[in-house]
C-alpha cells in the first residue's frame, strides 16, 4: 500500500480496554445505578407499598411518593446542570457535557438519605445546592473536592431540620403507630445501654434486612451488601474501602462491646455495622471515586480513617450525623493522603516506610482511644445514695436529696417524677438524670399533697396516700384556728372488701365513714384514732395523710411567696373574693364584676394583688341576676372549647329548673376539620339544656353529645353553678 | 517494592494471537533488495563498505560502536548499492541502511564455517555469540554475549518464552518447531555462565506447546518448565525473576545470579555457536485487522516490510484509518510509512485500525492505573504533577522507574494518556540527573 494517507500516528499504547464496549467511564457509572435499585426497590415497598397495602396510608400518591421522591431528585440534578451548563457557561455541547457529568447520582442518592416526609421542594433545594456548591462550583464532574449529595444533605439538615423530621419525620406511615423514634435517635441517648434495648425491640435479622426507622432507602444492610457485590465484581468500586471502614467499625465496635457485657459476643458489632446507614454511606458515599483516594494504600488509610471518626462521633460527639460528617472530613484529607500514599508505594526505604506507616497508625490510634476511653475504663460509677425525699410545701413539688461522692445534690421534680431542677450543674447531665430517676422511680414518696383550696372560711387540703392497692385521696378541712373541721376520703380502689379479704366485715365499717369523726375528735393525738380491722393498711394510709395536711398547715407561715389559695365568686355582689397568703399574712381581697379591688389595701400590695388577680380571672361565672315574683333567671357565662357560652337558666320559686337556653354560636364543633362531630347526634345547645331540666335532680344522667364534649360538659358547668347559686340563696 | 510483583489480565480472547497463528509460518528469504540497518540500539555504526562492493552472505559490513560494540552482517550476498539509503526503522525515525541488491546465489564468505567444536568451552560460547551478532531478539537488541561476560557463577539460566503482548506470536512459532535448537542453545547459556539449572517461562495456557517442551526436557533434568499466569507482562524481565526466584533486583538480574534470555535469542545462540550461523534472518509476526492474511514469516534483517506485505497477500480491502505499528500494541511505535526494514530487534508488524474515539470523561479518580501499574507507579498523580510542572513531586513519585508497559493508558475507563504523561515526566526526572 503505498497510500500514504491511511497510515496514522499515534503513541502507545495502541489497545484500550475501554475499546470494547463494556468497559469505560459511563459504563462504570451505569453500573453504579443499576446497584441503586434493589434499595429503590425497597424504598417504595417498605415506605409505600407495604403500608398501603396495611391501610396506614390510603392514598396512591403517598403510597408512590418513595418512587416519585427518589426519581424526583435525579430529574432535578439533571436539569440544574442542563441550566447551568446551557445558560450560564453558554456550553455548545450540552448533551456531550451532561453524558460525561453523571449529575443523576448525585440526585438519587441524595434523595435516598432523607425522610419520607419530606417535602419535594426541601429536596429540590437541597439537591440545587448539592450540584451548584457541591459540585459545579469546583469545577464539575471530576473536580469537586466533597461528595456533593453528601453537601447537599448536610445543608439540608442544617437548615431544614424541622421541615425534614416534621410530621412522623423519619418514620413512614406504619412505624409511627409502632415505634416511637429511629434507632439512631434512641441510640444517642445512650450509645451502650440502648443497643440492648434496641436489639430487644426489633433484633439484630430485621435491622439487616432494613425493616426498621430510617432514611428513605438508606436502611437495608442486606441490599447494601448485595449492590457491594455487584459493584465489586463489576470493578465499580475498590474493596477496599468498603472493606476497611466496615472492618474499622466493627473492631472497634466490638471493643467497646466487650467492655460493656458483649465480650466473646457479636451482637454488639453487628449492631453498629447494620445501623445508621453506615453500609450505605460506605459502599456508595465512601467509595466516590472522585473524592476518594486513587493508590490502593491511600484507600486503606482513608477507608479506616473513616471508620476511627464514625466511631469518634457516634461515641462520643453529640452530632446528629456520624458517617456523612466523618466522610466528608476525610474527602479534604483525600489529596494529602493519596500524595504520601504514592510515595510511599516508590520508596526504597524502608525505615521512612514504617516511620510514615507507623504515624498513620499511631494517630488513628490516639483518636480511637479517645472515642472509646470513655466507655473502655470501668471507672466506678458514682455513689449516689438518697439520703432524704419529701416534699417542699411551699412549692408542692418533690425534693429528694441525693448524696453523690460526698456532694450533697437536692433534685426537685413534679408530681409526675419528672424531673425539674438539680440544684448542682455538674449532676445536671442526661447520665446522672438516667441514675436519679432509677432512683427517685424506686423511692417515690407515699403521701403527698396533691392541692389546696382555700374559702373564707375554710382550707381544704388534698393529700395523696399510698393506700393498699391504690392511691387515696383525702381531703381535710381547716378551719381559721388551724383545726380539722372535716374530713372527706375516696378509698373505691381499695380492695379490703374483696372476697379473699376474710378480716373486713361489714362491721368493721367502712374506713371513709368510720375514720373521719376518730380523726376530727383526736386530731391533736392521731395515734389513738382505730385503724379498721382488716383495712388497717388502708386506715393507715388515711391517717399519714391527715398528718401531712397538718405538717402542711402548721408550714403555711413559714412560706414568704404571695400566693393565691382561693377564689370564690360573691353571689351576692356578683363580684368575686380572692384569698391570698403571704407569710403569716392571709389577705380576702374582694372584687367587684370587674376585678377591681373594693378593699382598702396599700398601694404596692395593691398592684401586686392586682397582677395575680389578672393571671386568675374567673372562666365560670354568674354575669347577671333577674329576679323577680316566684322566679330567678340566672345568665352564665362558661368557658367552652374555643369561645364563652352564655346560658340563661330560669328557676321558679321552688327552685326548679324550668328554662334553659344556651348560646354556644362560636364553639367549633361542626367545624369541618372535627371529623368526631355528626350533626344527627344533636345540637348541644339545643340538647344539653334539655336533658339537664329532664335531668335536673341527677345532673349525672346527662350525656354529653359526641364530637362536642367540651362545649357540652361547658353546659352542664353552667348549671352546676346556677344551682349553687340558688343553694347559697337559701341555705 | 517489598510485594510480589503483579500484571493484569488483558482480553487475549479476542483473536488476536490467533489471528497470526491460522496458518503456519511462511519463509521470504528471497527479497530483492535488503537494507541492512546501520544504526542499533540507537548507537551509529561504522561501515566497513563502500557502493559497489561485492558482498557474500554473512559478510561482516559494519561494526556498532561504543561498549556494547557488535559485528553487523549482510543478510544476502550481492552488490552494495547505497551505504546510506534513509529507511524507516523500528525506533520510530528514519535511518541510514546499506542498501545491498540480491544475487541470490546465497553464496557463504568464508568466516562462515561451522567449527567442528564437540565441548565448547565458556570462551569459545561467548565468542562465539559476539562474533555472530546475537543480540535479544525479544525487542531489546541487547547484545547476548555481553550478557554472558559475567563475573562469578550465575545460579540458573530462564528462557523467556512468556510472549505477553497481544498480536505477537513470533517467538510460540520458532520455537514450535525448533525445540531441539532453543534446549541446546539454552544449555550453550547455562554453560557460558556456569548456571546449573535453567527455567523455561512460559504462559500457562499453551498447554500443548508446554507438553511438548516436557516431552523434550524428559533428558535435561536441570531444565524445567515454570509457567506463568496469563497476564500482562508477564513477559517482563523483572516479573520473571520474581516469579521464579522471588527475589527482586535492583537493575540487572545478574545481581541475583539470573540471566534472562528471549527465547528466539537462545535458537539462535545455538545456531551461532554450532553452525556459526550469523543472525540475518528472524521470524517476524506481521498481523493486526490491517494485514488480509496475519501470520509469521522469517524473513532476512534488512527486508523491507512493505515487500513482506505484499508477499503474504497485502493489506486488507476496505482499509480505513489505520496504526502501523513496529512491536506490539502496548509498547510498540506507530511509525509513518510502510517503508520500514526489519532490523534485528524487530518482532512484529502489527497494523490495527484506530478505534474511533467518543469524547471522553474527566478522571473519574477510579485509581485502576494505580492498582495495575507492575511498578507501583500512581500514572495520575505524576500526570497532574506534570501538568503542574512540579518536578520535585515527579521525582518523588519515581516516575523515572516506569517501564513503560503500557497498562495505564490500557486500564483508564476515560482514555487519558496516561504513558505518554509518565514518559515525558520520565524524560524529565532524567533530564535533570
Amino acid at each position: 500500500m503505498n497510500d500514504q494517507r491511511k497510515l496514522i500516528l499515534g503513541k502507545e499504547p495502541f489497545i484500550r480496554k475501554a475499546d470494547s464496549p463494556g468497559y469505560g467511564t459511563k459504563i462504570i457509572m451505569r453500573d453504579f445505578i443499576l446497584s441503586l435499585l434493589p434499595l429503590i426497590l425497597f424504598a417504595w415497598i417498605k415506605n409505600g407499598l407495604l403500608p398501603f397495602i396495611n391501610k396506614d396510608i390510603t392514598s396512591v400518591w403517598l403510597m408512590l411518593y418513595p418512587l416519585i421522591f427518589i426519581m424526583m431528585g435525579g430529574v432535578t440534578a439533571i436539569i440544574v446542570e442542563f441550566v447551568y451548563y446551557k445558560f450560564l457557561l453558554k456550553d455548545k455541547n450540552i448533551k456531550k457535557t451532561l453524558n460525561n457529568s453523571f449529575a443523576v447520582i448525585t440526585g438519587l442518592l441524595l434523595a435516598m438519605m432523607l425522610s419520607v416526609n419530606t417535602p419535594l421542594w426541601v429536596l429540590i433545594i437541597g439537591v440545587v445546592f448539592a450540584i451548584i456548591i457541591g459540585k459545579l462550583l469546583f469545577g464539575g464532574f471530576g473536580h469537586n473536592v466533597f461528595n456533593p449529595a453528601l453537601i447537599g444533605y448536610l445543608f439540608l439538615t442544617a437548615a431544614y431540620f424541622s421541615v425534614i423530621t416534621a410530621g412522623n419525620g423519619f418514620l413512614n406511615a406504619s412505624e409511627a403507630i409502632i415505634a416511637g423514634a429511629t434507632p439512631m435517635t434512641v441510640l444517642k441517648q445512650d450509645p451502650i445501654a440502648n443497643v440492648e434495648v434496641l436489639i430487644k425491640q426489633y433484633g439484630l435479622g430485621k435491622m439487616f434486612l432494613g425493616f426498621v426507622p430510617g432514611a428513605i432507602a438508606e436502611t437495608s444492610a442486606l441490599l447494601c451488601l448485595v449492590a457491594m457485590v455487584f459493584l465489586i465484581i463489576r470493578k465499580v468500586i475498590n474493596w477496599r474501602i468498603p472493606a476497611f471502614y466496615l472492618g474499622t467499625v466493627f473492631i472497634l465496635s466490638y471493643i467497646i462491646g466487650a467492655f460493656n457485657g458483649y465480650a466473646g459476643n457479636l451482637e454488639f458489632a453487628f449492631f453498629s455495622i447494620f445501623n445508621g446507614s453506615l453500609m450505605f454511606g460506605a459502599i456508595f458515599m465512601a467509595t466516590e471515586p472522585v473524592t476518594s483516594p486513587k493508590t490502593p494504600n491511600g484507600k486503606i488509610i482513608f477507608a479506616i480513617g473513616l471508620g476511627v471518626l464514625t466511631i469518634l462521633f457516634r461515641f462520643k460527639g453529640n452530632m446528629p450525623e456520624g458517617v456523612a460528617t466523618s466522610i466528608l472530613i476525610m474527602n479534604l484529607f483525600t489529596v494529602i493522603i493519596d500524595r504520601t500514599a504514592a510515595k510511599l508505594r516508590v520508596c526504597v526505604n524502608l525505615k521512612k516506610i514504617v516511620f510514615t506507616y507507623s504515624l498513620i497508625a499511631l494517630l488513628f490510634a490516639g483518636i480511637s482511644i479517645y472515642a472509646i476511653s470513655a466507655y473502655t475504663t470501668k471507672e466506678a460509677e458514682p455513689v449516689i445514695e438518697l439520703s432524704n425525699k419529701n416534699q417542699d410545701f411551699n412549692n408542692l413539688q418533690f425534693k429528694y436529696t441525693f448524696t453523690v461522692d460526698g456532694q450533697e445534690v437536692v433534685v426537685t421534680t413534679d408530681h409526675q417524677y419528672a424531673i425539674s431542677q438539680i440544684n448542682v450543674d455538674d449532676y445536671n447531665t442526661d447520665h446522672f438524670r438516667t441514675l436519679f430517676l432509677a432512683q427517685i422511680n424506686a423511692n417515690k414518696l407515699e403521701h403527698f399533697v396533691t392541692g389546696i383550696e382555700e374559702t373564707k372560711t375554710n382550707l381544704i387540703v388534698k393529700v395523696s396516700s399510698q393506700g393498699f392497692s391504690s392511691a387515696i385521696i383525702t381531703q381535710i378541712i381547716f378551719d381559721m384556728d388551724n383545726k380539722i373541721t372535716g374530713v372527706t376520703v375516696n378509698t373505691e380502689n381499695e380492695s379490703y372488701a374483696d372476697d379473699y379479704n376474710e378480716n373486713w366485715t361489714l362491721t368493721s365499717g367502712h374506713p371513709h365513714t368510720v375514720l373521719p369523726p376518730l380523726i376530727v375528735a383526736n386530731q391533736n393525738d392521731l395515734s389513738a384514732v382505730n385503724l379498721v380491722s382488716g383495712a388497717t393498711v388502708t386506715s393507715n394510709a388515711v391517717i399519714k395523710a391527715v398528718e401531712t395536711a397538718q405538717a402542711y398547715v402548721s408550714n403555711l407561715s413559714t412560706n414568704n411567696n404571695l400566693r393565691l389559695t382561693g377564689k370564690a365568686q360573691d353571689f351576692v355582689t356578683l363580684g368575686f373574693v380572692y384569698i391570698f397568703r403571704q407569710g403569716a399574712n392571709r389577705y380576702v381581697v374582694n372584687t367587684d364584676a370587674d376585678y377591681v379591688i373594693t378593699n382598702a389595701i396599700d398601694e404596692s400590695l395593691r398592684q401586686q394583688l392586682t397582677t395575680l388577680i389578672n393571671n386568675n380571672l374567673f372562666v365560670n361565672y354568674i354575669d347577671a341576676v333577674e329576679k323577680g315574683v316566684g322566679f330567678t333567671k340566672l345568665t352564665v357565662i362558661t368557658g367552652g372549647f374555643s369561645s364563652k357560652i352564655t346560658s340563661v337558666i330560669t328557676f321558679d320559686g321552688t327552685g326548679t329548673m324550668i328554662a334553659f337556653t344556651s348560646n354556644a354560636t362560636n364553639e367549633s364543633y361542626n367545624d369541618e376539620y372535627n371529623a368526631g362531630y355528626d350533626p344527627a347526634n344533636g345540637n348541644p345547645e339545643i340538647k344539653i339544656p334539655a336533658d339537664i331540666i329532664t335531668n335536673q335532680s341527677d345532673l349525672s344522667l346527662v350525656e354529653v353529645v359526641s364530637g362536642a364534649t367540651v362545649t357540652s360538659r361547658s353546659i352542664l358547668e353552667a348549671a352546676q353553678i346556677a344551682r349553687a347559686y340558688l343553694e347559697a340563696q337559701n341555705g | 517494592m517489598f510485594i510480589k510483583s503483579k500484571g493484569t489480565h488483558i482480553s487475549e480472547h479476542r483473536g488476536h494471537k490467533e489471528m497470526s497463528l491460522k496458518n503456519p509460518y511462511v519463509e521470504f528469504l528471497n527479497p530483492s533488495y535488503v537494507y541492512i540497518p546501520l544504526v542499533e540500539q540507537n548507537t551509529p555504526c561504522d561501515v566497513n563498505v563502500k557502493v559497489g562492493d561485492l558482498v557474500k552472505l554473512g559478510q561482516i559490513i559494519a561494526n556498532k560502536t561504543g561498549t556494547f560494540c557488535l559485528p553487523i552482517h549482510a543478510s544476502v550476498s550481492g552488490e552494495v548499492i547505497s551505504i546510506n539509503e534513509k529507511m524507516w526503522h523500528a525506533s520510530g525515525k528514519m535511518v541510514a541502511t546499506v542498501k545491498i541488491k540480491n544475487d541470490f546465489t546465497e553464496s557463504k564468505c568464508e568466516a562462515i564455517k561451522p567449527q567442528a567444536f564437540q565441548d565448547f568451552t565458556q570462551e569459545q560460547i561467548v565468542e562465539a555469540v559476539f562474533n555472530n551478532g546475537v543480540v535479544g531478539l525479544g525487542g531489546s537488541g541487547f547484545p547476548t554475549y555481553f550478557k554472558l561476560k559475567v563475573k562469578q557463577a550465575m545460579a540458573m539460566v530462564i528462557i523467556n518464552a512468556a510472549e505477553c503482548e497481544p498480536y505477537i506470536t513470533t517467538d510460540y512459532a520458532l520455537i514450535k518447531d525448533h525445540l531441539d535448537q532453543l534446549i541446546r542453545g539454552m544449555k550453550y547459556l547455562m554453560k557460558a555462565v556456569s548456571a546449573p539449572k535453567g527455567f523455561i517461562a512460559i504462559k500457562e495456557n499453551k498447554k500443548t506447546l508446554i507438553q511438548k517442551i516436557k516431552l523434550a526436557l524428559t533428558e535435561e533434568p536441570e531444565i524445567a518448565v515454570f509457567e506463568l499466569k496469563d497476564e500482562y507482562p508477564a513477559g517482563w524481565e523483572k516479573y520473571i525473576v520474581q516469579r521464579i526466584t522471588g527475589k527482586n533486583y535492583h537493575s540487572l538480574p545478574s545481581e541475583v545470579g539470573v540471566v534472562v534470555n528471549n527465547a528466539s535469542t537462545a535458537v539462535a545462540v545455538c545456531q551461532a555457536v554450532e553452525e556459526n550461523h550469523p543472525l540475518i534472518e528472524k521470524m517476524v509476526t506481521i498481523t493486526g485487522e490491517g494485514i488480509k492474511e496475519p501470520t509469521n514469516v522469517f524473513v532476512k534483517i534488512g527486508t523491507k516490510v512493505s515487500d513482506i506485505i505484499e508477499q503474504i497477500g497485502g493489506y486488507a480491502d476496505n482499509l480505513k484509518e489505520v496504526y502501523f505499528i513496529a512491536g506490539g500494541p502496548m509498547t510498540g511505535k506507530s511509525i509513518y510509512s510502510d517503508q520500514m526494514v526489519v532490523n534485528r530487534s524487530l518482532s512484529s508488524v502489527v497494523v490495527m485500525p484506530k478505534m474511533i474515539r467518543e469524547d471522553n470523561p474527566e478522571c473519574m479518580g477510579c485509581g485502576k492505573c494505580s492498582e495495575v501499574c507492575p511498578v507501583w507507579l500512581s500514572p495520575i498523580q505524576i500526570k497532574q504533577a506534570l501538568d503542574a510542572k512540579n518536578v520535585d513531586s515527579i521525582k518523588e513519585l519515581k516516575a523515572d522507574l516506569c517501564m513503560q508497559c503500557g497498562l495505564c493508558s490500557y486500564i483508564c475507563p476515560s482514555r487519558i494518556e496516561l504513558t505518554e504523561a509518565v514518559a515525558k515526566a520520565k524524560a524529565e526526572v532524567l533530564k535533570k540527573r
